[in-house]
């Protein structure tokens, strides 16, 4: 455990010792900024549309939640798949590359300290990026009053997939030393995982009918990152989803030591 | 059959060559690494073969042979980098496969290219390696600083790595290694690629270290000079076998120059190859 | 091994990689052709198999000098203990999804169910089928609806949605028309073979379709009446009332829509699975079996000793009653609640529910308000279950839009808790 801080932690001050963390957090930045605008007047539009047309129904169950902040945290979680790749990339291919797994692996230290210690410097990079995302609901505590609750539920949903990709990163990350391989095999696997699964499923289904409830189906939509995250997003928590999460970090984290571990007998 | 006997013979005169040369106080000193019969199979390739020896604390030996002869692979068996296929290696009395943790604890490891991470400086680095090594936290800083300052460190501690030069960056990798004060030093070519005045400077560092320090230090190294300024004893692999095992001053009795036994040990083994190439 | 032999090990690994993923598409996609997995499949084996063959002198001088002994038990076992990890982890995966528990952190409860709902739920005893024929991507809202039924009780309800372009058969063969097709139709089925089907997609038109499927004996609330009570039947003179503006047109009801009809009570009743019936003593000699509740609501006309006696069997047999009497009204109904109330209160209980039935403020209706002196007041409320009350809370305040748009939510009485009123969900 001790040893799993100090490697995260030194893995941590590495990352904002490189230009990447910065160029990451300032797009992230920049790109939540602009959907959150984009969001806000969307919002903001449809409101004054449905009023000038008296459509009373619609605007009271227009809501911050449901129309704001849910497409806003929707969309961010797309965006985690296109930049994170960039800040896993570097996780434990550089250690190859510097030739300090050398160093890492004639410690006294075990193969999980390494992996759970790279983990967690992600876990903590991207709770840094959840952060400055949660930076914009919050404003709207300022001048409205969304639930929190499911704001909240909101963030957690954006901060769960994150984690969930950082564990996917660290393994794609042990495979290789070259950090350009690890970051297109990262960005790979995340497309898959996050979108291309439920599109798999549906294209081999048109035409055959009722085989989209299938076994087959629902084990491969239950895999894909997307159907566990709308009903998070709506306010509805359901453990099943959370254990998701955590069962496919888990398998990655696993995969990652086993990987890592390769080398002592490979 | 023939495996299992060629095995004892090389433990018998492993004893022999260890044994009876050292005076008598020097024996009860314990045995800090101990290999037996260890072999390291890359697919076909035959990296290590057989190969035993041990090293008695305090000792600083130097582990000679020309390049490819499996030095690398050896040393990093001992730190447990690498497992073997076959055969035992105990640091300390500990064995580096069952009981790698505590193996791994006993040893300071300086890998051929320093293991370093360029971005970061020699202080926060070292200081890294020591809560790697399990140093106290109450003796860290003391431990860090003086690593530093043994191997000369104290003037760019706040550098980042990647601004050092070459020697600067081998010094730092030696920091790292004596940070813990390892009871046993293994060091893969130490001053390779330095140029005259930083071989000199690393030499004497590690001279230094083996005489104010109890440590025993094994050291890789293809210059037989080097050999000769800080070493005890000299162990030749040549293939992956033993091909002698001595102390330095037995070796050289006589005015006879390491050079001279070095080339006519290793031709004597590459006409044995052929012999046994024919055979 | 020899490079060749890799090679062909690698072609080989690959053949029989796209032999697997044909096969998993074919088992979603039973149309595609067989050749391809079976071919891919034997190419991949007859690769590999050459591979080991050609490689083979290299493994056996690799076994029999134990070279890599140590490091083949290594990795076996550094294999074997990540696969048994991930086989735990999926089964963990496993686990997890069929005993979720959900907890819905929405502050108007928006994901969970109605007590109605549940109740009904859980009480099933026999399995149910419910079809949505949808296009699937276009319903998210109904999905999630159907969802929770099916999440609410999770062995006997069975969700199924289907593409109404994929299963022409299905539809002739149920005989669902193009124009439902169009906006959707679920099909909710028993496993006794009694069907139905609903466009209508909310929580209230579900469970009462479900609820008539299932229909319970005890589930009707009698509307007394032949003492000039406040009625449900629509009279004569009842008109439409006028939509608010902004309003859809109030649903068609079968009940009086009168100022002083009970209509609005009734259907909100309906709304909430009871069926609503009126209530003619003098023609019968008893209460029916079937009533969950009698509602006497303002009488003033005298009741007929018959009516009462039958009044007081049915509550001594543990029956409900409500009773709103105006206090100016000459009735005789008096002695009946002076007897219960001497009674002890076994199963009495009063909920929020009978609460919402008061219609707002309005003194000229008669509602079923509590006097302040003491009686009349209802003999025992019976327990009416709580309906959600599901209103948009969280709205961008003034400083975003102005003053706060009109609040519907809270005119007429019946209104106000409507199950009906789902909040249409971002499309998606």
């Amino acid at each position: 455990m001790r040893h799993t801080l100090t490697i995260a932690s030194r893995e941590l001050r590495s990352l904002f010792l490189s230009p990447v963390a910065y160029v990451v957090l300032t797009l992230w930045s920049v790109i939540a900024g602009t959907f959150f605008l984009v969001s806000l007047l969307t919002f903001h539009e449809r409101q004054l549309q449905l009023q000038q047309f008296q459509m009373l129904e619609q605007i009271e169950t227009m809501n911050l939640n449901d129309n704001l902040i849910e497409p806003f945290i929707g969309s961010m979680w797309v965006i985690v798949l296109f930049l994170l790749p960039a800040v896993t990339m570097g996780l434990v291919a550089s250690e190859k590359a510097n030739g300090t797994d050398e160093l890492l692996l004639t410690s006294p230290i075990t193969i999980w300290d390494i992996v759970l210690g790279k983990f967690l410097a992600g876990v903590e990079f991207v709770t840094i990026l959840t952060a400055i995302a949660g930076f914009f609901p919050a404003l709207l505590f300022h001048y409205g009053e969304p639930e929190l609750g499911k704001t909240l539920a909101g963030m957690l949903c954006l901060w769960l997939v994150s984690v969930t990709y950082v564990a996917v990163g660290v393994f794609a990350s042990s495979v290789t030393r070259n950090q350009l391989v690890a970051f297109i095999f990262t960005f790979v696997l995340l497309l898959i995982l996050g979108m291309m699964l439920p599109f798999i499923v549906d294209i081999s289904m048109s035409g055959s009918g009722v085989a989209a409830d299938s076994k087959v189906a629902e084990v491969v939509r239950w895999m894909a990152t997307g159907s566990h995250v709308d009903r998070m997003l709506q306010g509805l928590i359901d453990t099943g989803d959370l254990a998701y999460y955590a069962v496919a970090s888990a398998i990655f984290l696993v995969l990652s030591k086993t990987v890592i571990e390769s080398a002592r007998w490979r | 059959m023939t495996d299992q006997k060629n095995r004892e013979a090389n433990r018998d005169s492993n004893r022999e060559a260890g044994g009876d040369a050292r005076p008598a106080g020097e024996r009860a000193a314990p045995l800090a690494i101990e290999v037996e019969g260890l072999c390291k199979r890359y697919g076909d390739h035959e990296a290590v073969r057989n190969l035993s020896f041990s090293v008695r604390a305090g000792e600083v030996v130097g582990f000679l042979g020309p390049n490819g002869a499996g030095k690398t692979t050896v040393m990093r068996i001992l730190t447990g980098f690498l497992p073997a296929t076959d055969g035992t290696a105990r640091i300390a009395g500990h064995d580096v496969f069952s009981d790698p943790i505590a193996a791994r604890r006993a040893i300071g490891y300086l890998p051929e290219t320093p293991p370093l991470y360029p971005e970061m400086t020699p202080a926060s680095y070292v200081d890294f390696v020591a809560r790697l090594k399990d140093v106290p936290r109450a003796k860290r800083r003391a431990a860090v600083d003086r690593a530093l300052e043994r191997c000369g460190l104290a003037s760019v501690r706040g550098r980042e790595i990647r601004q050092l030069s070459k020697g600067y960056r081998q010094r730092v990798g030696l920091a790292q290694a004596i940070v813990h004060d390892p009871q046993v030093l293994v060091l893969d070519e130490p001053t390779v690629g330095l140029d005259p005045i930083q071989i000199r400077e690393i030499r004497a560092l590690i001279a230094d270290l083996s005489r104010s320090g109890h440590q025993t230090v094994i050291l890789s190294t293809h210059i037989l000079p080097e050999v000769e300024a800080i070493c005890q004893r000299v162990i030749l692999i040549g293939r992956g076998q033993k091909v002698l095992d001595q102390p330095l001053a037995e070796l050289t009795k006589g005015g006879v120059a390491l050079e001279e036994v070095f080339t006519r040990v290793m031709t004597r083994d590459a006409a044995d190859a052929v012999e046994k190439g024919a055979a | 091994m020899t490079g060749t032999a890799l090679l062909l090990a690698g072609l080989g690994g690959v053949a029989l990689a796209f032999g697997l993923l044909t096969a998993l598409l074919a088992v979603l996609q039973p149309f595609s052709d067989p050749i391809w997995i079976v071919g891919n499949l034997a190419v991949g084996l007859v690769l590999l198999a050459a591979s080991v063959f050609m490689s083979l002198d290299t493994l056996r001088e690799r076994v029999q000098t134990g070279a890599s002994r140590r490091a083949g038990r290594y990795g076996t076992s550094a294999v074997l203990g990540a696969v048994f990890s991930i086989a735990i982890l999926g089964f963990v995966a496993f686990l997890s999804a069929r005993h979720a528990h959900r907890f819905d952190v929405s502050e108007s409860q928006v994901h969970t169910l109605s007590e109605q709902t549940k109740g009904l739920l859980a009480k099933l005893d026999q399995d149910v089928a419910i079809t949505a024929f949808f296009a699937e991507s276009e319903a998210p809202p109904v999905r999630d609806l159907l969802d929770r039924y099916a999440f609410e009780n999770r062995e006997r309800v069975e969700l199924t949605f289907v593409e109404p372009n994929d299963a022409p058969g299905m539809i002739e063969e149920l005989g669902l028309g193009t124009e439902d097709l169009a906006r959707g139709v679920v099909r909710i089925a028993l496993a006794s073979g009694e069907a139905t089907t609903l466009t209508e997609f909310t929580e209230s038109a579900v469970t009462n379709a479900l609820q008539k499927l299932v229909k319970s004996k005890d589930k009707t609330i009698y509307f007394l009446t032949g003492h000039n009570e406040r009625t449900i039947e629509p009279g004569p003179d009842d008109q439409a009332e006028p939509p608010m503006p902004g309003h859809p047109p109030a649903p068609k009801s079968a009940h009086a829509t009168g100022p002083d009809s009970f209509g609005r009570a009734a259907d909100a009743l309906v709304n909430e699975t009871y069926e609503v019936a009126s209530l003619l003593l003098a023609t019968q000699s008893d209460v029916p079996e079937d009533a969950a509740a009698v509602v006497i609501a303002g009488p003033t006309r005298p009741f007929l000793d018959g009516e009462l006696a039958a009044l007081a069997r049915y509550v001594e047999r543990g029956g409900a009653l409500f009773v709103a009497v105006d206090p100016r009204a000459q009735t005789n109904v008096y002695p009946l609640l002076q007897g219960l109330r001497r009674r002890p209160r076994r199963r009495r209980r009063r909920r929020s529910g009978a609460r919402d039935l008061r219609s707002g403020d309005d003194p000229a209706r008669p509602g079923i308000r509590r006097d302040p002196r003491d009686h009349p007041r209802p003999a025992r409320a019976h327990a009416l279950p709580d309906g959600p009350q599901r209103r948009a809370r969280t709205r961008l305040g003034r400083g975003l839009h102005g003053p706060r748009p009109h609040e519907p939510g809270l005119v007429g009485g019946a209104r106000s808790r409507c199950l009906a009123r789902e909040r249409p969900r971002r499309a998606r």
